[in-house]
């Protein structure tokens, strides 16, 4: 039986900060798959090392020891410039607080993403319109992010991950600056999206909001310690 | 507590405000000190060297023999006066020279050199010692060694070591006294002004006494047909001659052209060698010549020794030479004297100069005031003083602004975080008291560093005619002007960080979150619908974006430094341009012509059939004609071929004889316009209109922007008696100029004239703009580089969110040059045309204050090039910053809130 397709998998993942007095081992060894199409959360106390899982996911970082492979390529060893080109094709990224350019139109601020990526001026900006009506946000095209609601500037900054039809969407605490109900927007669009297909690994401390995914994994202190829904197991090859 | 983690946080910015602002600080410092230093410098020199109160002159008349051994004692006997503390006596010498150049030099006019003889040896001894710049002074029992001041050691082109020939005369020519052309190496007899001598035999029968002159005839005629036999010229003299002092010596001696009775003297010095004259009748009787040798220069050649060079004392534009006492034992007998001088100090100085001045009036003699002379000289120096002291000026404010707001950056990025720090409980006295601790932690270093630059700046000043005068060179510590200078620099940072703070703590203790709501940047947003590269935009939007809270940074500022930067150098490059233009057009000085002359006006005819000459004017100049009862200097031209108008800057050129042209200084002295009337007197009194406004040359007796223009014609009414004495000449297109300059100068004596006093006082401080701005363009540098790392800080997030959208490290480094290209584009399209536009306007205001014709130039190849440089300068300043900023990890940035 053909296997589903790894997008992301992680063996013996670890990072290693050197700070003042002792150095933090952010991750000790994280063995971690998500196929194509699932929704994985990652949970667990604050300081346990989630963040760190996403930036080294994402190429932002580099491990101290492991190896990431991200679409069935390694990053190891790969420099600043392969890694960058590898996360315009690969990963979308939705922050907490948005990161959003301030002084940029939403259009913009979608289109930025797929202009980064190559994309010629006119595709981008058909990309972005498209994505701004599929996430609810129409009229805003010319608009400052600062006019927008916290829920609305999270759908902009979703439309913005999604702008390069990324293998992987990364969200590292989408909710974590919205009231209830801009998390609920937020969450519900989550659902959609991979209702659609989209791969998505989020991170959280909230329970609440992990509930939303497909699988929930559990870390702490930089260690997986468990799952708390039984995933659609990955098949090894051949099994 | 707080202090020291801000310290440890910022101490880069700290470092850089407290270097910037020093350097500010000790140019500025260093400027007005020198600009004293320059000031006090003629002052502390004549103090120093023992400077003369006064000279009294008495003119060698000539009938009283070279020596002139009786105004010597009576010069001499004045050195006794009560009044006197020390004297000395010169004699100024007659002299015949070369320049470099090979140019005559002479003792009077535009390239004036003296050549002074130390009779008793106390010149330069006892009074008027000289600062060496090399070399050293004349020994006085060496007849050759001469001691040059720097002017007359430029004009000749000599350094110690080096050797001047000159040519000393017993007699002048027939030309008026110093008028001498003559080569001191060219043996040809004939130079114009110059006395020739030949060696002759003669034989002389006088009559009528003691024989008639049919009876001298006759003995003559026997003597010539004698000669013609072949008989010896030498015996016959020896036996007949009537000539006592030939007789001796078989009639020989030595004859000056022009000194001898007519027809002798023609026919003496016509005789081809070896011939005999026929006879020929004088009112001595009858004579008959024999050459000996040839005519030649009657001058012996001196060749001067140059020993030593010293500080140029005298007044633009005379230099001066100084010989010993040995040099009037050896060659006294053979040389002609001007004058007799003695220079005195008197024991109280200029209080003394009324008394002293009384005892020695006589028709005889005549009295200059040293100190007369040496304030004309300062106004010169003090003039520089004042460009200094502009240029520290100006140079002060502009880093004022391009410092104040870094500082007020700073501050602003401290006070950021004045409401969490106020929230949690520090009050707006502790706060005010961080502010000031702040500002002290920069100012003191800044105002260590200021006061170190100041004195090693010393060393540079005084600047312009002063610096060879200077009793102290080297460094200097003027303690007065450099503890104020470090006051200011503490005071003004320690002000700004307080009035910032003060700021600040008034705002309510409430942390907010974004004051004011970004705003678009239209012209990255253009940018971006005209499908430029994303770097391109995202530098541009990094460049002038003005963000909010903690990412504020006060683009204006930015932009404004930038601004400020560029329209400095637009302005200095224009001012400097325009100031060479002024040096190389004599006729925004008033000089329209090439040539000038006084002394001796040849025909219209000539001079209308010389190709070589276009245009020529003759008249003359007059140095005290009265206007409304005001003297004032003339020149009075008529046009005799072509047309030498004098240069009018309004109105029109006088033509008509009851017009008159005045030059600006002058109209302001007299209150008048043009239209108005003026009375004008010379030895008749005529009311003339004011036609015109212009530029008349300076001279000595009215300098640049004063002065007045008349025909010759009009001048003739003021004084019938008048004849022309001087000329204008302009070369023809075409013509050779240098070679037309060079034989106008053989014919008409005068060298061509340089820039005047005033101009070349300034040509002495040219380069002042181009430091000055210099300097304020690394200041601006500096705030740049310090801005764009501020703004970098600032915005880490929205690079490391580029970042995760995907920009490499290459991009990140180009969005960072963008930046600092965009700013510098700003810059230049501000600050070019606005420095252009403000450099001719300050230039025009210079050139109305000195007198000369505004003529502002745009140097625009240099113009042009600033923005390349400017461009470059910014990418220099960047790559570092941006290098740090591709290299940034954006996962430390993103980690951190």
């Amino acid at each position: 039986m053909p296997a589903v397709p790894e997008m992301l998998k992680t063996v013996r993942l670890r990072k290693k900060f050197e700070s003042e007095g002792a150095p933090v081992r952010a991750l000790r060894g994280v063995d971690l798959v998500v196929a194509a199409g699932e929704f994985v959360a990652v949970t667990g106390p604050s300081g346990c090392g989630k963040s760190t899982l996403l930036n080294l996911v994402s190429g932002l970082d580099t491990p101290s020891d492991g190896e990431v492979f991200l679409a069935g390529e390694s990053l190891a060893g790969k420099d600043e410039s392969e890694l960058a080109h590898l996360r315009r094709r690969h990963v979308g990224f939705v922050f907490q607080f948005f990161n959003l350019l301030e002084d940029t139109s939403a259009l913009e601020n979608v289109a930025l993403a797929a202009v980064i990526a190559g994309a010629s001026r006119r595709k981008a900006e058909l990309r972005a319109r498209e994505l701004l009506d599929l996430l609810g946000l129409p009229d805003k095209a010319g608009e400052l992010p600062g006019v927008l609601s916290g829920g609305q500037r999270q759908r902009l900054a979703i439309a913005r991950a999604l702008a390069n039809e990324p293998t992987l969407l990364l969200a590292d605490e989408p909710t974590g600056a919205l009231d209830s109900m801009g998390g609920l927007e937020v969450l519900e669009l989550f659902r959609r999206l991979h209702a659609g297909g989209q791969t998505i690994l989020l991170v959280t401390h909230d329970a609440g909001v992990a509930d939303a995914a497909e699988r929930v994994v559990r870390m702490q202190d930089g260690r997986i310690v468990g799952a708390t829904i039984a995933p659609p197991v990955v098949r090894a090859v051949g099994g | 507590m707080c202090f020291r983690a801000e310290l440890r946080s910022r101490w880069r910015t700290w470092v850089t405000l407290a270097v910037l602002a020093g350097i500010a600080g000790g140019f500025v410092t260093a400027g007005i000190a020198g600009a004293r230093r320059t000031d006090t410098a003629l002052a502390r020199h004549l103090h120093t060297y023992r400077f003369s109160d006064a000279t009294v002159f008495a003119e060698n008349v000539a009938a009283e023999g070279n020596r002139d051994v009786r105004s010597r004692r009576r010069l001499a006997q004045l050195g006794t006066l009560p009044q006197v503390q020390a004297s000395a006596l010169d004699s100024e010498l007659a002299y015949c020279a070369r320049d470099a150049k090979n140019r005559p030099v002479i003792d009077t006019g535009p390239q004036a050199v003296l050549f002074l003889v130390s009779i008793d040896g106390r010149d330069g001894v006892a009074l008027n010692r000289p600062k060496l710049l090399a070399g050293r002074t004349v020994d006085p029992t060496q007849p050759r060694e001469a001691l040059l001041d720097s002017r007359s050691a430029r004009r000749f082109g000599v350094q110690p070591g080096d050797v001047i020939p000159i040519r000393v005369f017993p007699s002048f020519g027939d030309k008026t006294v110093g008028a001498f052309r003559c080569d001191p190496r060219d043996s040809g007899p004939l130079q114009p002004g110059q006395p020739t001598r030949r060696e002759v035999r003669q034989i002389l029968v006088s009559c009528p006494g003691p024989r008639p002159c049919n009876e001298a005839r006759a003995v003559i005629d026997r003597l010539y047909a004698s000669l013609e036999k072949g008989a010896d010229f030498a015996r016959l003299a020896k036996k007949f001659s009537d000539d006592p002092g030939g007789r001796a010596h078989g009639g020989r001696l030595w004859i000056t052209l022009g000194q001898t009775v007519e027809p002798f003297n023609t026919t003496a010095f016509r005789l081809p060698m070896g011939s005999v004259s026929r006879p020929l009748k004088t009112h001595y009787g009858w004579h008959i010549v024999q050459p000996l040798t040839q005519p030649m220069p009657d001058g012996v050649l001196v060749r001067l020794m140059v020993v030593g060079v010293k500080a140029t004392t005298d007044q633009y534009p005379i230099g001066r030479v100084l010989l010993t006492p040995a040099f009037d034992r050896v060659y006294g007998f053979d040389s002609r004297y001007f004058d007799s001088e003695l220079i005195v100090r008197l024991r109280h100085g200029a209080a003394d100069l009324p008394a002293f001045r009384k005892e020695t009036a006589d028709e005889a003699s005549s009295l200059n005031s040293e100190h007369e002379a040496a304030a004309k000289i300062q106004r010169s120096i003090h003039h520089q003083a004042q460009a200094l002291r502009l240029a520290a000026a100006v140079g002060a404010l502009l880093c004022f602004v391009l410092l104040a707001q870094a500082l007020a950056r700073l501050a602003s990025f401290a006070t950021a975080q004045h409401p969490t720090l106020r929230a949690l409980g520090m009050t707006r006295r502790q706060l005010f008291a961080l502010g000031a601790a702040r500002g002290a932690a920069i100012a003191v270093p800044a105002a260590a560093l200021a006061a170190s630059i100041a004195v090693a700046l010393s060393s540079l000043t005084p600047i312009g005619l002063a610096r060879e005068l200077e009793p102290d060179p080297g460094i200097s510590f003027d303690s007065f002007t450099i503890g104020l200078g470090t006051a200011a620099v503490l005071v003004a940072v320690v002000l700004a960080g307080a009035y910032a703070a003060s700021r600040a703590t008034r705002e309510p203790a409430v942390a907010i979150q974004a004051t004011a709501p970004p705003r678009r940047v239209p012209v990255a947003d253009a940018l971006a619908q005209w499908h430029f590269p994303a770097t391109i935009v995202s530098g541009v939007r990094l460049a002038l974006a003005r963000g909010q809270g903690t990412t504020a940074i006060p683009v204006g500022a930015t932009v404004l430094a930038g601004v400020l930067a560029v329209s400095v150098v637009a302005v200095a490059l224009t001012f400097t341009a325009s100031l060479h233009h002024l040096f190389s057009t004599p006729r925004l000085y008033g000089q329209n012509w090439d040539y000038r002359s006084n002394y001796t006006v040849p025909s219209a005819a000539s001079i209308r059939a010389d190709p070589r000459i276009s245009d020529f004017a003759r008249g003359g100049f007059q140095d005290h004609v009265l206007l409304n009862g005001r003297p004032v200097g003339v020149v009075a031209m008529d046009n005799v071929k072509g047309r030498i108008d004098p240069v009018v800057t309004a109105g029109q050129a006088p033509e008509r004889a009851d017009e008159i042209l005045l030059a600006q200084k002058t109209l302001d002295a007299l209150g008048l316009q043009i239209g108005d009337m003026v009375q004008v007197r010379v030895r008749r009194a005529v009311r003339m209109r004011i036609v015109g406004r212009g530029v008349v040359p300076e001279a000595s007796f009215n300098e640049l922007g004063q002065g007045a223009a008349l025909t010759w014609q009009a001048y003739r009414r003021l004084d019938p008696r008048a004849r022309p004495y001087s000329l204008e000449m302009r070369i023809a297109r075409g013509a050779d100029t240098q070679a037309t300059l060079a034989r106008l100068e053989r014919r008409y004596v005068t060298p061509a004239p340089g820039p005047p006093k005033t101009v070349a006082d300034f040509g002495g401080v040219s380069e002042l703009p181009l430091v000055v701005s210099g300097l304020l363009v690394a200041i601006a540098a500096g705030v740049l580089a310090h801005a764009l790392v501020m703004a970098i800080r600032a915005r880490r997030r929205q690079l490391a969110v580029l970042k995760t959208l995907g920009f490499d490290r290459r991009q990140v480094f180009a969005t960072i040059i963008w930046q600092a290209t965009t700013l510098a584009a700003i810059g230049l399209l501000v600050g070019l045309p606005l420095g252009v536009a403000l450099g001719r306007w300050t230039w025009t205001l210079f050139a109305e204050q000195i007198g000369v014709v505004p003529e502002p130039v745009t140097p625009l190849p240099l113009i042009l090039l600033v923005v390349p440089a400017a461009v470059l300068l910014a990418n220099l300043v960047a790559a570092l910053p941006a290098w740090r900023a591709a290299r940034t990890r954006a996962a430390a940035v993103l980690r951190a809130e």
